[in-house]
C-alpha cells in the first residue's frame, strides 16, 4: 500500500474547496454592494418578467405603482428559455405554474380567459394543459378543445 | 518540521488567521440573511400576539401553555418588539445576524486553531457547519428570534466554558445562567446541562463540581415544575404533521396510524434524528434519498448531501476506532473530548426530539458534528501520523468538495427564501384570513403595512440567481 506524510502546502489543499465558494460568495456580495448583479438576473423589468422570476413582491409593488395588469411583458432571453418571451402575468403565471400568482391576477382584475372562444383561439387553460401546469389548472375553467401546443406557440411567437 | 510550519506565524497568528477567515463566512452570511425580510408564518403572528399583554402577562401566561414552556422566548420577542420602536426589519434581522456571528465566533474559539495545519482545517470545518443542512433552518427562519439558534450558541458557550483548564467562580455562574435561559427559552436548552455534565464526565474541569451540582439541581427543578405544577406535557401527535417513511403524515394520519400506541413512532424519531446528522438522511423524517434511489430519480443535493456526511461520520468513526484505548482507560485530551461530547450531544438531542423529526431539533447536534470533524482531521493530519495516500485523498476529496458544495447550495436556497418570504407578503390578508386572525386596530394593521412595505417596497427582494442553477440545488426543506 502507498503510504506517505502528508507535508507541506497539500495541507492548503483541504481549505481550497470551501475557500473558493466562500470567496466568490464573498465578490458576488460585494458586486452587488457596488450595484452589479454577476450570476443573476438583476432586478425584474416586467410584471411577467418578475412573476417568472418567482419574484413576486417585484410583480406587486410593479403593479401597485401602475402596471398594467393584462399588459404583455418582456420576458429576458435566458429567463424562460434561450430566446426573449413576451406574455401577459397571468400567461406568466401559467408559465411557471404559479397559483398563488395567478389567483392574485385574478383577483386583482386580470382577465382570465380559458379560451378565447370570440377568435377561436387557445387561451390560458390550453397554456396551462401545453405547459403542464397542473397546479394552475385547477384554477381554470377547463377548455372545450385545445390544439395540442397551439396556445404556447402562440405566446413564444408573438412579435 | 513542515513547510508551513516552519513558516509559522505563531500560535497567536494561526489563531487570527482562523477568525479572519469566520468574520469572513459571517459576513458573506449576514449578507444574505438581511436579504431576508421578517416572515408572515411563525412571524407576523407571533408579533400580533405581543401588542395587547404587558411583557408580565406575556410571560405569565407561558406557564399555562399544554406542550412548551417558553417564557424566557416570549420576553424576548416583546424586549426587542418594543426596543425597536417601529424599525422591525433593522432589529430583527439584525439580532439574526448578530446570532450568526457569535455562533462563529464561539465554534472558532473551540476549534482553536493553532498551527498552520489547525488553520488549514478551518474552511472545512466551517464549511461542515454552515452547510449542514440541519443549520440551515437556523438561517432560513426566524420567528422572528430564532430560538434554537440562541441555544446552539448556548450550547457552543456551555462547552467553552466547561473545556477550560480550570473553574471559575465567574464561568460557573455564567454556565448556570446560561443554563436558566436556555431552558426557559426552547425546550432543548437541556442540553446546555447535557453538554456540561458530558464535558465533567470526559474529565475536563472548567466548571466546577459545585456549579454541576447547581445545575443539575435546577434541571430537576425545571422538570418538577414543568410536570407538576405547571402540567406542561410534550407536544402531542395532533399538533403537527412529521415525517415518516417516504412522506409527511398529517397531523389526523399521525393519530390515526399511532394514536393508540406512539412508542414506535418516537422510537423512529429518535433514530431518524441520529441518522439525519450522521448521514443527512432522512431528512425531516422522510427518506428522500432511499425514495431517490429505488425510483431511479437521483438528484444531486441528496447524493452529494449523503456521501459528504457519510464521509464525515467515517472520519469520526475512524478517530473513535484508532482512540478506544484511551476510551478504556478514560483519559482524553481536548480532541477526544470534541469527539465524545458530539457523541453524547447526539444522543441526548436524538432523545428529546422524540415527539417530532425536524432538522431544527438536531442542530446543536449538527454544530458538535462539524467540531468532532474538525478534531478527528486534525488527528488524520498529525505530525507523524502515516494514513494512507489513496485513503486520505479520496476522504478528503469528498469532504472538502461536498461540504463547499452545501455551503454554496444553501446561500443560493437562502436566496429563493427571500423571495418566497416576500411572495407571502403579497396576499397576507387571504393569509389572515386562513388562519382566522382579525388585526387588533388600530395597532394590528399599522403592522401588517410596515412589515408589508419593508418586504416589498423598502428592503426590495435580492437579485435571484438564474433557474439554470436550480436543478444542483433543488433542495427539498
Amino acid at each position: 500500500m502507498v503510504r506517505h506524510r502528508l507535508v507541506s502546502g497539500r495541507y492548503s489543499l483541504l481549505a481550497l474547496p470551501p475557500a473558493v465558494v466562500t470567496i466568490a460568495l464573498a465578490v458576488l456580495a460585494g458586486t452587488e454592494l457596488a450595484g452589479s448583479h454577476p450570476l443573476t438576473m438583476g432586478e425584474p423589468r416586467s410584471v411577467p418578467e418578475a412573476i417568472v422570476l418567482r419574484d413576486d413582491a417585484a410583480a406587486a409593488r410593479l403593479l401597485e405603482d401602475g402596471a398594467g395588469i393584462n399588459e404583455i411583458g418582456l420576458i429576458r432571453a435566458g429567463i424562460l428559455s434561450p430566446q426573449p418571451v413576451l406574455a401577459t402575468p397571468l400567461e406568466a403565471s401559467v408559465l411557471v405554474d404559479s397559483a398563488t400568482m395567478f389567483d392574485y391576477l385574478s383577483s386583482h382584475g386580470a382577465h382570465v380567459t380559458p379560451f378565447d372562444s370570440a377568435q377561436g383561439k387557445p387561451g390560458l387553460a390550453c397554456l396551462a394543459r401545453d405547459i403542464g401546469a397542473r397546479t394552475v389548472r385547477t384554477h381554470i375553467p377547463d377548455a372545450p378543445a385545445c390544439p395540442p401546443g397551439a396556445a404556447l406557440q402562440a405566446v413564444l411567437d408573438r412579435p | 518540521m513542515t513547510r508551513l510550519a516552519r513558516r509559522s506565524l505563531g500560535e497567536g497568528g494561526w489563531t487570527w488567521i482562523s477568525y479572519a477567515y469566520g468574520l469572513l463566512v459571517a459576513g458573506v452570511l449576514g449578507y444574505f440573511l438581511f436579504g431576508l425580510v421578517i416572515q408572515v408564518s411563525d412571524s407576523f403572528g407571533n408579533l400580533l400576539a405581543l401588542q395587547a399583554p404587558s411583557l408580565g402577562e406575556l410571560v405569565s401566561a407561558q406557564f399555562s401553555q399544554r406542550g412548551y414552556l417558553r417564557p424566557l422566548l416570549w420576553a424576548q420577542l416583546k424586549i426587542v418588539y418594543e426596543l425597536s420602536d417601529g424599525n422591525y426589519f433593522l432589529w430583527f434581522r439584525g439580532i439574526h445576524v448578530a446570532q450568526a456571528l457569535l455562533l462563529i465566533g464561539l465554534y472558532l474559539h473551540l476549534v482553536r486553531a493553532k498551527t498552520a495545519v489547525d488553520a488549514a482545517l478551518v474552511p472545512l470545518s466551517l464549511a461542515v457547519l454552515v452547510g449542514a443542512h440541519t443549520f440551515v433552518p437556523l438561517v432560513r427562519e426566524a420567528f422572528p428570534i430564532n430560538g434554537f439558534l440562541t441555544i446552539a450558541i448556548c450550547c457552543l458557550a456551555a462547552a467553552a466554558i466547561a473545556l477550560r483548564e480550570e473553574p471559575r467562580r465567574l464561568w460557573d455562574a455564567l454556565a448556570i445562567a446560561l443554563f436558566i435561559g436556555s431552558v426557559l427559552t426552547v425546550e432543548s436548552g437541556i442540553l446546555i446541562w447535557v453538554v456540561c455534565a458530558g464535558a465533567y464526565a470526559l474529565g475536563a474541569r472548567g466548571l466546577s463540581r459545585r456549579a454541576l451540582m447547581t445545575m443539575t439541581g435546577c434541571l430537576v427543578g425545571y422538570l418538577a415544575l414543568r410536570s407538576f405544577v405547571f402540567h406542561v406535557g410534550a407536544p402531542s401527535l395532533s399538533e403537527r404533521a412529521s415525517g415518516f417513511g417516504f412522506s409527511t403524515l398529517e397531523p389526523s394520519a399521525l393519530m390515526a396510524k399511532f394514536g393508540d400506541r406512539p412508542w414506535p413512532f418516537y422510537i423512529y424519531n429518535v433514530v431518524s434524528s441520529i441518522s439525519t446528522v450522521l448521514l443527512s438522511e432522512p431528512k425531516g423524517g422522510v427518506w428522500r434519498f432511499v425514495y431517490e434511489l429505488t425510483t431511479g430519480t437521483l438528484h444531486p443535493w441528496t447524493v452529494m448531501s449523503v456521501v459528504s456526511s457519510v464521509a464525515a461520520t467515517a472520519l469520526v468513526g475512524w478517530f473513535a476506532w484508532t482512540r478506544r484505548e484511551r476510551l478504556r482507560t478514560w483519559t482524553f485530551d481536548r480532541d477526544d473530548r470534541l469527539v465524545w461530547l458530539f457523541v453524547i450531544v447526539l444522543a441526548a438531542n436524538a432523545a428529546i426530539s422524540f415527539p417530532y423529526t425536524k432538522n431544527v431539533i438536531m442542530s446543536p447536534a449538527g454544530v458538535f458534528l462539524g467540531l468532532a470533524v474538525t478534531a478527528a482531521a486534525r488527528e488524520w493530519f498529525r505530525e507523524g501520523g502515516r494514513r494512507p495516500a489513496v485513503a486520505t485523498a479520496v476522504l478528503f476529496t469528498v469532504l472538502a468538495c461536498g461540504w463547499a458544495y452545501r455551503v454554496a447550495g444553501n446561500h443560493y436556497n437562502l436566496r429563493w427564501t427571500a423571495a418566497e418570504q416576500r411572495a407571502v407578503w403579497v396576499s397576507v390578508d387571504d393569509w389572515l384570513t386562513r388562519q382566522r386572525i382579525t388585526l387588533r386596530e388600530p395597532d394590528g394593521p399599522a403592522l401588517r403595512d410596515a412589515l408589508r412595505r419593508d418586504a416589498l417596497r423598502i428592503h426590495p427582494t435580492p437579485f435571484q440567481p438564474s433557474s439554470a442553477w436550480q436543478r444542483w440545488f433543488d433542495i427539498d426543506w
